[in-house]
C-alpha cells in the first residue's frame, strides 16, 4: 500500500508547469464555450492538445505522444479535470482507437489512426437506439453484405459528439436470423457518406447530444471491426478498456477521483464549501451551524469513498452520491441555490440548480446504474442472472 | 477535495507479501478456530478464553506493540487485517480493546505505563480503554471491561489505568459483548499515566486508533454476513427460480457489496496514513469509522431480510452479525460529533471559534 506524494524531478516539474500554463490560458473561454453548447469537446483545444502530443502522451513521439512516463500521463489527467476541459469526445475516441488498433487492418489503421493522436480524428460510439439502451443486444440497424460494401441503415440515438466526430463506431444488425447477440456486426463508419444525418438532442445537464440516421448508407468492407457476427466479443474487448489518459498504465496515482462522477461532486462541495465560509448574514456565516457542517462533512465523506473503487462498483457509489448530495445542498442552501447560472442573487454562480439536473444523467449513461448493480450480483456475488440473454 | 496543489499521490491498495501472509493466516487460524459455534458458545460473555490464549501463542495480542516495549511493531495496517479477519469471523475476543490500551501504555512512556504492560505480555491480563469516556464519577460502558482486570481512562485531568482484583461484572447487551457498566472508582486502584493536555492528546488518540480498528472489523463482519446471504439466495428457490435472481433482492446485495468494498478501501487508507503520515490521517479515520458502521449494518439487515423469516429466528447465524454492528461501533459512539470533527478539520483548519457539536470537547 503507498498514499504517500510522489518525487516530482525537475523535467517532471517543468512539464507539469507547461501543462498547467497552457491549461491556465485556455480554461475560461473553453468552460464558457461548453457551457453555452454542452458539447462535450472544443475543437480547436482538441488540435492543439494533438498537436503537443498530450491527447495520448505515452505514444512515441513519431506515433503522436511525447514519450511520456505514466506519472506524466496521470499529471495530465489531473490537470484536465482540474480546469474542467470537457472530455467527453475525447474519451469516446479513445475508446474506438483502442477497439480499432485490436481489430483493423493494417490499410484501416493507415488511414484513421495517425490523426487520432494529432487531434484531426475524432470518433463516437453508435451502440444505443431508440428501442435499445441497457439492452443493447436487440440493436435494429441493419448491415446489409452488398459484394465489397456494407449498406447500414437505421438510426442510433444519444450519439454523444457524433457532431464533432469524424467516425461512429456503428452495431449494426448483420443477420437478423440468428440468436439476438450473434447477429452483430461492429463497423466504422465515416460520418461525411451520403446518407447521415445528425440532429441534436439537448438534455437537462446541459449536454448537446445526437440522433443519427443512416439511410442505406455504403460501407466498404475494410472499415468492419473484428469478424462478422462477432461484434459482442468485440464490445466486450471494448469494455474492459478504460478510457482516459493513459489511465490504465497510471492507476497507481491519485488523479483527483477521476475515473468516476465523484470529481463533480469534489466540484460540488467545493462551492458549497465556499458558499459555507463566505454567506454572512447577522454576523454568522453557514458554516457556524453544526447542521451545515455536518452534511458538508458527510459529503467529504462521500467524495472520499467514492472516489476510490473503479468498475461497477464505483460507478453505481458515485453516482447514487451525486444524485443525493446535490438534492441536499439545494434544501441546505435554500431557494437562492435555484437561480440559474448568471442572474443576480445566484448562489455559487448556479452550479447546485445546475448540478442537480447534471446528476440525473449519471444514472443512465455508459449503462445504466442498474445494469452495473446486475454486473457486481451476477459477476463479483456470484448470483444467478436475473435476465434472459 | 479537488485542490490545484501542484502534487500527486500514489493510489496502490496492494498488499506487500508479508501483509498478505498476515491475513491469510489468521484468517486461516479463524476458520479453524471459531466457527459460529464457537462464537455461540462464548455468548452471552462474548469471550473465549481458549481463542485469546491463541492469539497469545501467536502473538496477537502483543503484535501492535513497539518493539522496545516487547511487542512485535506491527503498523496500524497490519493491525486492520487482522481485526478483518476477527470481524469476518466474529471473534469472541478483545483484539481491538486490548491492542488499543496496550499501544496507549507504550506511547504513554511511563513506569506506569510499562508496569501494565509487562502484565500484558507476561502475565496475559487484558486491559482495556474506556473509549465512551467523558466523565469522572458516573458509570460508564467500558467495552471489554467484563473481561479485562484494567482499563486505561480519563480520571479528571489525568489518564490512568484503573486495576481491579478481577474484572468487573458482565453487563448483558444486544451483542453478547464483554461490556461492563463501572464508575472508574469503583476499581480498587487508580495510577496516573499522564496529566492535562497530553493526557487528552492520548487518548484521542486511542479513541482514533479504536475507530479505526472498529471499522475494519465491522467491514469483516459486514462481508460475512454478505456471503451468508449470498449463498442463501443461489440456494433457496421461489417462484420456480432461485431467489438471488430477483432484482429486488440482488441488486439491495449489490449495494451492499459495493459499499462494504469502498469503505474497507477507505479504512485501508485510512490506516496507512495512521502510519504513515498521522497529522492527516484523522478525517480519514473517522469517516472510515463512520461509514463503516453504516455499511456493515446494511449488510446484516440485508441478510435478514433475504433469508426472509429463517433469518429472524435465533437458529440462523444472521443475528449473530445483526445484534454486533451496532454493539462493536458502541451505537455509533458520537457520530455526529465525529461529523463535526470532520468539518472542522476539512473547512475551518485552526478556527477555534468553530463550537463543539455536542457535549463537552474531546
Amino acid at each position: 500500500m503507498n498514499f504517500g506524494l510522489v518525487e516530482v524531478d525537475e523535467p517532471t516539474q517543468k512539464f507539469w508547469n507547461e501543462v498547467r500554463d497552457f491549461l491556465d490560458s485556455v480554461e475560461e473561454s473553453v468552460v464558457e464555450h461548453e457551457w453555452k453548447t454542452g458539447d462535450g469537446v472544443n475543437v480547436e483545444l482538441y488540435r492543439q492538445l494533438g498537436e503537443r502530443g498530450w491527447l495520448m502522451p505515452s505514444l512515441p513521439v513519431e506515433e503522436g505522444g511525447i514519450d511520456a512516463t505514466p506519472l506524466q500521463c496521470a499529471i495530465l489527467t489531473k490537470e484536465l479535470h482540474l480546469h474542467r476541459i470537457p472530455l467527453n469526445s475525447y474519451s469516446n475516441t479513445m475508446q474506438v482507437d483502442a477497439i480499432i488498433r485490436a481489430y483493423g487492418t493494417p490499410e484501416l489503421l493507415a488511414e484513421v489512426i495517425p490523426g487520432v493522436a494529432r487531434g484531426e480524428v475524432r470518433f463516437c460510439l453508435g451502440y444505443t437506439e431508440p428501442d435499445a439502451g441497457s439492452d443493447l443486444a436487440s440493436v435494429k440497424t441493419r448491415a446489409t453484405k452488398d459484394g465489397d460494401e456494407w449498406i447500414v441503415s437505421g438510426q442510433k440515438m444519444f450519439t454523444t459528439t457524433a457532431h464533432y466526430a469524424h467516425y461512429a463506431l456503428v452495431l449494426a444488425r448483420s443477420d437478423p436470423t440468428l440468436p439476438k447477440r450473434h447477429g452483430l456486426t461492429t463497423i466504422l463508419v465515416p460520418l461525411s457518406s451520403p446518407g447521415i444525418e445528425i440532429t441534436a438532442i439537448h438534455t437537462m445537464g446541459v449536454e448537446r447530444t445526437n440522433m443519427v440516421f443512416f439511410d442505406d448508407v455504403r460501407v466498404v468492407d475494410r472499415y468492419r471491426l473484428g469478424p462478422v457476427n462477432q461484434a459482442w466479443t468485440v464490445m466486450a474487448n471494448a469494455l474492459k478498456i478504460e478510457h482516459g489518459m493513459g489511465e490504465s498504465s497510471s492507476a497507481h496515482y491519485d488523479v483527483d477521483g477521476g475515473l468516476n462522477f465523484t470529481r463533480t461532486l469534489a466540484l460540488t462541495l467545493d462551492a458549497a464549501v465556499e458558499w459555507a465560509l463566505s454567506e454572512e448574514s447577522a454576523g454568522r456565516r453557514p458554516i457556524d451551524d453544526v447542521l451545515v457542517r455536518n452534511k458538508l462533512a458527510e459529503i467529504a465523506t462521500h467524495v472520499e469513498l467514492g472516489r476510490l473503487p473503479s468498475g461497477p462498483v464505483g460507478r453505481v457509489l458515485s453516482s447514487e452520491f451525486l444524485i443525493k448530495d446535490t438534492a441536499d445542498l439545494i434544501d441546505l442552501i435554500g431557494a437562492r441555490s435555484l437561480i440559474a447560472r448568471g442572474e443576480p442573487g445566484a448562489v455559487g454562480d448556479g452550479w447546485f440548480e445546475y448540478a442537480h439536473r447534471f446528476a440525473q444523467g449519471t444514472a443512465i449513461y455508459g449503462g445504466t446504474t442498474d445494469i452495473h448493480r446486475s454486473m457486481i450480483a451476477e459477476q463479483i456475488l456470484g448470483l444467478p442472472r436475473s435476465r434472459a440473454t | 477535495m479537488s485542490d490545484r496543489a501542484m502534487s500527486m499521490r500514489y493510489q496502490d491498495f496492494s498488499l506487500e507479501s508479508e501483509q498478505q501472509a498476515l491475513f491469510d493466516s489468521f484468517g486461516a487460524m479463524l476458520d479453524r478456530e471459531c466457527s459460529t459455534e464457537v462464537v455461540r458458545a462464548a455468548e452471552p460473555l462474548g469471550f473465549d478464553e481458549g481463542l485469546w490464549r491463541k492469539f497469545r501463542d501467536v502473538g496477537a495480542v502483543t503484535m501492535g506493540v513497539p518493539t522496545s516495549e516487547g511487542g512485535d511493531g506491527a503498523g496500524l495496517i497490519e493491525l486492520c487485517l487482522v481485526a478483518e479477519q476477527c470481524g469476518r469471523h466474529l471473534a469472541p475476543v478483545p483484539f481491538v480493546e486490548s491492542t488499543v490500551a496496550s499501544r496507549l501504555l507504550a506511547r504513554s512512556n511511563s513506569a506506569e505505563g510499562r508496569a501494565q504492560l509487562s502484565r500484558i505480555t507476561e502475565e496475559g491480563v487484558v486491559t482495556t480503554v474506556a473509549v465512551l469516556s467523558s466523565s469522572d464519577g458516573e458509570p460508564q460502558l467500558i467495552p471489554a471491561g467484563a473481561v479485562a482486570d484494567a482499563v486505561v481512562a480519563p480520571y479528571g485531568d489525568e489518564l490512568v489505568v484503573a486495576r481491579s482484583p478481577k474484572a468487573p461484572e458482565l453487563i448483558k447487551n444486544m451483542g453478547t459483548a464483554p461490556l461492563t457498566f463501572q464508575a472508574l472508582s469503583n476499581y480498587s486502584e487508580r495510577v496516573a499515566l499522564a496529566v492535562d493536555a497530553r493526557a487528552g492528546d492520548l487518548f484521542s488518540e486511542a479513541r482514533l486508533e479504536w475507530k479505526l480498528l472498529t471499522s475494519a472489523a465491522l467491514v469483516g463482519l459486514g462481508q460475512s454476513a454478505l456471503r451468508l446471504a449470498v449463498d442463501y439466495a443461489k440456494e433457496r428457490t421461489a417462484f420456480g427460480v432461485p431467489i438471488g435472481s430477483f432484482q429486488g433482492l440482488s441488486h439491495r446485495l449489490a449495494n451492499a457489496h459495493a459499499e462494504l468494498d469502498a469503505v474497507r478501501m477507505l479504512s485501508r487508507k485510512a490506516a496507512w496514513f495512521a502510519d504513515h503520515e498521522p497529522e492527516g490521517a484523522a478525517p480519514l479515520i473517522l469517516m472510515a469509522f463512520l461509514t463503516a458502521t453504516r455499511a456493515s449494518l446494511e449488510a446484516a439487515t440485508a441478510t435478514i431480510h433475504v433469508l426472509g423469516g429463517v433469518g429472524f429466528t435465533l437458529e440462523s447465524d444472521a443475528q449473530l452479525y445483526f445484534r454486533r454492528v451496532k454493539t462493536w461501533s458502541l451505537a455509533g459512539a458520537d457520530l455526529a460529533r465525529d461529523l463535526n470533527d470532520i468539518s472542522a478539520t476539512r473547512f475551518t483548519p485552526g478556527a477555534s471559534a468553530v463550537p463543539a457539536a455536542t457535549g463537552a470537547a474531546r
